[in-house]
């Protein structure tokens, strides 16, 4: 799908299945701090659908993406018909300008209920090119573009690295990427690298989207790790991909700040500092 | 080389402890029901150990999301197990490996576990087995109410037949009140006063339910023993071979039956979403 015909939606919150009833309202925040956050990104399963919040959002006709998170993009065939049929009415319900979610696995074995259990892919090129077969499909079947996401994880398989991997992906659609650079921050410094490592080679106008989000060094039993909590303060290198990437990211459409579950007032000057560094908010 | 085969030992790795150390010890053996090439092998054997362990709660969170539909089942279980470590490993047992493998439901793997639990005597609660075979039925109906029929008559997708001993349905739900009680106040896990899981006495008589799956709920229906058999006998001529009409006179003659109109049953039994008749299924009638 052609990505600079997409949309510019600004920058926008994530909010999953009843993050509202105890973290950030969008509409409320939107209310409260006008011109802080522009759209919603959703996520959910088709098990729980459109919360309150989401209903509410896209009643106020506020732009909006879906971001699933059942469908495992690294399996072609895990696109079945009637998950197609019912993302899409889901993603028209709420107003969607596109679809995204991490590329991975959320399921291991059928889709069931509830999982939710995110693996990143093998990082092959056998899997880059089924991942981009099942990507056609959600496009196809549904009419919206399909934005796969890097996704996090403290153990990466394959031989190749995840932005290799994405870029092979982007190739094989011809479509857009969601890149989401606390996951990408978390990938570097698995594998050892330097944050901007593989940057260079990176089809950055196919970056549609980017993610935000904060994270927690740790340690278990002497071994470091990032957890992907979405506490208020992205790491520094998250920071740093993010400003690098939205600077030299031509079609970059979209940036959201995921950090629904924190209070309002510890977010407020990072959504600021996300606008400032962001030409698609201009 | 498939990056399915190396995505699923890595799922088996990051849920069985022991099959991290057993592919350790000897990677060809507890690497080989997975067939992976050597490149991919060395791949996984080169993970850290400890960033396998980094989430303990992994295993918990999908034991959450599927023992809700087997929730009395566990429930008596661990009761009689008295060890969350029973639980827990489900996640080293042969029938969550072969799900993971073969891309079977893990809910299903899960009452496999609990079956298989039962009859190697492990766990002996009189009350296991009867809730197990309903839970059992209700996690399969929801996932087979959309298959495409085989050819001829047979039982209708999202239906199964359930035997179990009378007071199965009166456990299941003095395990489902006892779970809701213990979920108003979870710190009654600390207490060593906490309330007991009290379990009906098992009854000899048996209890012939009809499971089934209608608009997204699941129905447990009784029903007499004569109709339960019939529809057990002709379940069972069609799982052998395509069940046309007129076998379905001898196909309930073996289970002691004799029915004077088998067409007028057969359409009441379609008309009533018991059976349904496949593609060829009016061949022979």
């Amino acid at each position: 799908m052609d990505v600079t015909s997409l949309p510019r939606l600004g920058i926008g919150i994530s909010a999953e299945f009843d993050s509202a009833r105890r973290g950030i309202d969008a509409l409320t925040l939107r209310g409260a701090a006008p011109g802080l956050i522009d759209f919603l990104e959703y996520g959910c399963d088709l098990a729980r659908g459109l919360d309150d919040h989401a209903r509410r959002w896209a009643a106020a006709g506020h732009p909006a993406t879906y971001h699933f998170l059942d469908l495992n993009l690294t399996e072609r065939d895990d696109a079945d018909p009637a998950w197609l049929e019912a993302t899409g009415a889901l993603a028209r319900e709420l107003g969607a300008a596109w679809l995204c979610g991490d590329g991975g696995l959320w399921h291991f074995g059928p889709r069931d209920r509830g999982h939710e259990t995110l693996l990143p892919p093998i990082l092959t090129r056998d899997s880059a090119l089924e991942m981009a077969d099942a990507i056609q499909r959600v496009e196809q079947a549904t009419g919206l573009a399909c934005l796969p996401e890097n996704p996090p994880a403290p153990i990466y398989l394959g031989d190749l690295h995840i932005l290799d991997y994405f870029a092979l992906v982007a190739g094989a659609t011809g479509g857009g990427l969601l890149v989401d650079c606390a996951h990408l921050a978390i990938f570097q410094r698995m594998a050892g690298h330097p944050p901007l490592t593989a940057l260079d080679g990176f089809p950055l106008d196919r970056v549609v989207e980017l993610h935000v989000a904060g994270g927690s060094e740790r340690d278990h039993a002497g071994f470091a790790w990032i957890d992907d909590d979405h506490q208020p303060e992205p790491l520094a290198d998250t920071w740093l991909l993010f400003e690098h990437i939205a600077a030299r990211a031509p079609n970059l459409k979209a940036v959201v700040y995921e950090c629904e579950r924190n209070p309002p007032a510890t977010v407020i000057d990072n959504f600021r500092r996300i606008r400032a560094a962001c030409p698609a908010s201009a | 080389m498939s990056h399915h085969a190396l995505q699923r030992a890595l799922v088996v790795a990051l849920h069985d402890p022991g099959f991290a150390d057993a592919m350790r010890a000897d990677p060809a053996a507890a690497l080989a029901p997975f067939g992976l090439e050597p490149a991919e092998a060395a791949q996984l054997l080169a993970v850290d150990p400890r960033a396998l362990a980094i989430d303990r709660l992994r295993g918990r969170r999908v034991l959450k999301a599927i023992a809700e539909e087997l929730k009395g089942s566990l429930a008596i279980a661990l009761a009689e197990a008295r060890r969350l470590r029973f639980a827990d490993d489900f996640f080293a047992s042969p029938c969550f490996r072969a799900a993971v493998i073969e891309d079977r439901h893990l809910v299903l793997a899960l009452a496999d576990y609990l079956a298989a639990a039962l009859a190697s005597g492990e766990l002996a609660s009189p009350s296991l087995a009867g809730v197990l075979a309903i839970e059992r039925a209700q996690a399969e109906v929801r996932r087979d109410a959309d298959r495409d029929p085989p050819p001829g008559l047979s039982l209708a997708p999202g239906i199964r037949l359930v035997t179990c001993d009378a007071a199965s349905l009166a456990a299941l739900q003095a395990a489902e009140r006892h779970l809701f009680e213990l979920s108003l106040l979870p710190h009654i896990a600390l207490c060593d006063d906490r309330p007991a899981l009290e379990l009906p006495a098992v009854e000899a008589r048996s209890l012939h339910l009809v499971v089934r799956a209608r608009g997204g709920e699941v129905a447990l229906d009784e029903v007499p023993e004569p109709f339960f058999r019939s529809l057990g006998a002709l379940a069972g001529a069609a799982a052998r071979a395509p069940l046309h009409r007129a076998g379905v006179a001898d196909a309930l003659a073996l289970v002691g039956l004799r029915v004077a109109d088998t067409d007028r049953l057969v359409g009441d039994l379609v008309a009533d979403g018991y059976l349904v008749e496949g593609p060829t299924g009016a061949v022979g009638a």
